[in-house]
């Protein structure tokens, strides 16, 4: 579904090298969740993969598209919910109307089953709503135009508690074997339990990209009074340590997003020994 | 297999384009018949002779010339906008349906409804004036001279404004106008030198204009009607191209 090869990209030619060398291959059926710190090339990475912003190196193939071509097709078959954005002054249902029909699969009724599920006012100005109810009808109306890669940046932003809870479920509903999501997040706790496999953008490339189920088998989560020697990563929390130990035992944890993202961004080296396909066998 | 260019797309890019106007468009409208009704009741007086150029030419002109090519000067607003931008360009229509869908909006479509509006707005203005003031002028009439050779101008400038639209993110109108100025005076001026260095013994340094006839091998060929109005229709037509081009480069990765 998508395919980046030896991606280079840099805002500016005199600044430094945003990516360089990012290579990422994401199948079809994934809710990926995309992690990384404050400025670490999250939504450079989305827009370069919408074709919002181009790659000056490397290859970036999306659907089999090249994304930077920015073909209608291409355009119909993805949707991008950015962290900030603004809607025009119009009613749900004209927008609904007016923009709808660009997507060849748009599903009204859908529609209309999600908006009401999520309790966006139906009647009012869409520039008028808060941010969060605005992003619950972008979300909507992008589950309705049923593209095959829906890109989320930030999606959780602006969303009350049981906004977020809502949200989880509703991409649960909608997730199918032939569509993928790709959630950006800082937010980890809202991607908890939800998402199938993990990237981590950190130091210009993907330090990390396994399967929840694999970072599962691999790693142990554990919460002691002492720091152990043999941790991978330990965080103090008020119960004690938290701790990431190589499972060698076999014995599953739930993946801690958090504390997994602390060791892939203080240990990369760690990572990339514990996940090479040779330490895997 | 890409399709660049859809006739159902285009038509619903169009319809949308029209719709996202439609309503400062009215509302312009409604001010604009609001100053030709004042100035028709002001300007008017019974016995006068009728000016010249005529008020509702005079009028029309100013109408086409300034709110046109304003409203030409913002047809990209949203593209630029950063917030707006994503709506804009994540849509699933081509550069070339999105291209033409506005240069028709804000030139052609644009002349054809100012032309019909402003018709209207000079009949009633008219109307009013013979109620109140017992007087009125000759009707507009859009297919003179006059409104031809304003059509005519609209739609040589509209493709510089379009242009400044793409290109520029801010203050559209103003860096346009100053930009196009720029060239209108810069251009004259590069020829000018070039004949004084090229022809320096039809030149004296005491005057500015030349003092022996020149005649160049190209002076010929705008002789003829046909020449000029091919020169200005490519110089329109050439606009567009790097305006596609501009809007292109903005859009898509080459």
């Amino acid at each position: 579904m998508i395919d980046i090869q030896n991606l280079g990209f840099r805002y500016s030619r005199k600044g430094d090298a945003l990516f360089s060398n990012l290579n990422l291959a994401l199948p079809a059926g994934t809710l990926c969740g995309l992690l990384g710190a404050n400025g670490a090339g999250k939504s450079t990475l989305l827009k370069l993969m919408s074709g919002l912003s181009f790659p000056q190196r490397g290859r970036c193939t999306v659907l089999g598209h090249e994304p930077g071509q920015r073909e209608p097709e291409f355009l119909a078959d993805i949707f991008l919910l950015p962290e900030e954005f603004q809607l025009p002054a119009l009613e749900s249902a004209v927008f609904v109307e007016r923009f709808g029909c660009l997507y060849p699969r748009f599903d009204e009724d859908r529609f209309t089953r999600l908006i009401v599920e999520l309790q966006v006012p139906r009647q009012q100005k869409l520039n008028t709503l808060s941010q969060g109810q605005k992003k619950k009808f972008l979300l909507a109306f992008g589950l309705a135009t049923q593209a095959r890669l829906m890109i989320l940046d930030e999606p959780t932003n602006g969303l009350d508690i049981p906004s977020k809870s809502q949200f989880r479920r509703l991409l649960i509903d909608q997730f199918q074997p032939e569509r993928s999501f790709l959630i950006s997040t800082h937010q980890v706790h809202d991607l908890q339990g939800l998402i199938d496999s993990v990237m981590v953008l950190a130091q210009v490339q993907i330090l990390l990209h396994e399967t929840v189920e694999a970072l599962e088998s691999r790693l142990q989560i554990t919460v002691e009074q002492e720091a152990p020697a043999d941790a991978l990563y330990v965080e103090k929390s008020l119960e004690g340590f938290r701790v990431i130990r190589e499972n060698d035992g076999g014995q599953e944890s739930r993946l801690d997003l958090e504390l997994m993202f602390g060791l892939v961004t203080t240990g990369p080296a760690k990572v990339r020994e514990l996940f090479r396909p040779e330490a895997r066998a | 297999m890409s399709q660049a260019f859809s006739f159902p797309r285009f038509r619903r890019a169009l319809q949308n384009d029209v719709l996202r106007v439609s309503r400062p468009l009215l509302f312009g409208t409604l001010a604009l018949l609001g100053v030709t009704w004042l100035s028709y009741l002001l300007n008017f007086e019974p016995g006068k002779v009728t000016h010249d150029p005529k008020a509702s030419q005079l009028l029309y002109a100013l109408m086409l010339g300034c709110s046109g090519l304003l409203f030409s000067s913002s047809s990209f607003n949203d593209m630029h906008h950063p917030l707006e931008r994503y709506h804009y360009l994540m849509l699933p229509v081509s550069n070339l349906e999105r291209f033409l869908s506005r240069y028709l909006l804000t030139g052609p479509l644009l002349l054809l409804y100012v032309t019909v509006a402003f018709s209207i707005m000079d009949w009633t203005g008219n109307q009013v004036t013979a109620l109140i003031k017992d007087v009125s002028e000759p009707l507009f009439a859009p297919f003179s001279e006059e409104s031809l050779t304003t059509m005519r101008i609209f739609l040589l400038l509209q493709p510089v404004m379009f242009l400044g639209a793409i290109c520029f993110r801010s203050y559209a109108w103003i860096k346009t106008t100053l930009s196009f100025l720029l060239v209108l005076v810069s251009v004259p001026a590069v020829i000018y030198v070039s004949m004084r260095i090229f022809y320096y013994d039809a030149f004296s340094w005491s005057k500015l204009e030349a003092v022996k006839n020149i005649r160049t091998g190209l002076v010929p060929l705008f002789e003829a009607h046909w020449m000029n109005v091919t020169v200005v229709v490519g110089f329109a037509l050439w606009i567009l191209y790097v305006a596609y081009r501009c809007l292109r480069a903005h859009e898509v990765q080459e």
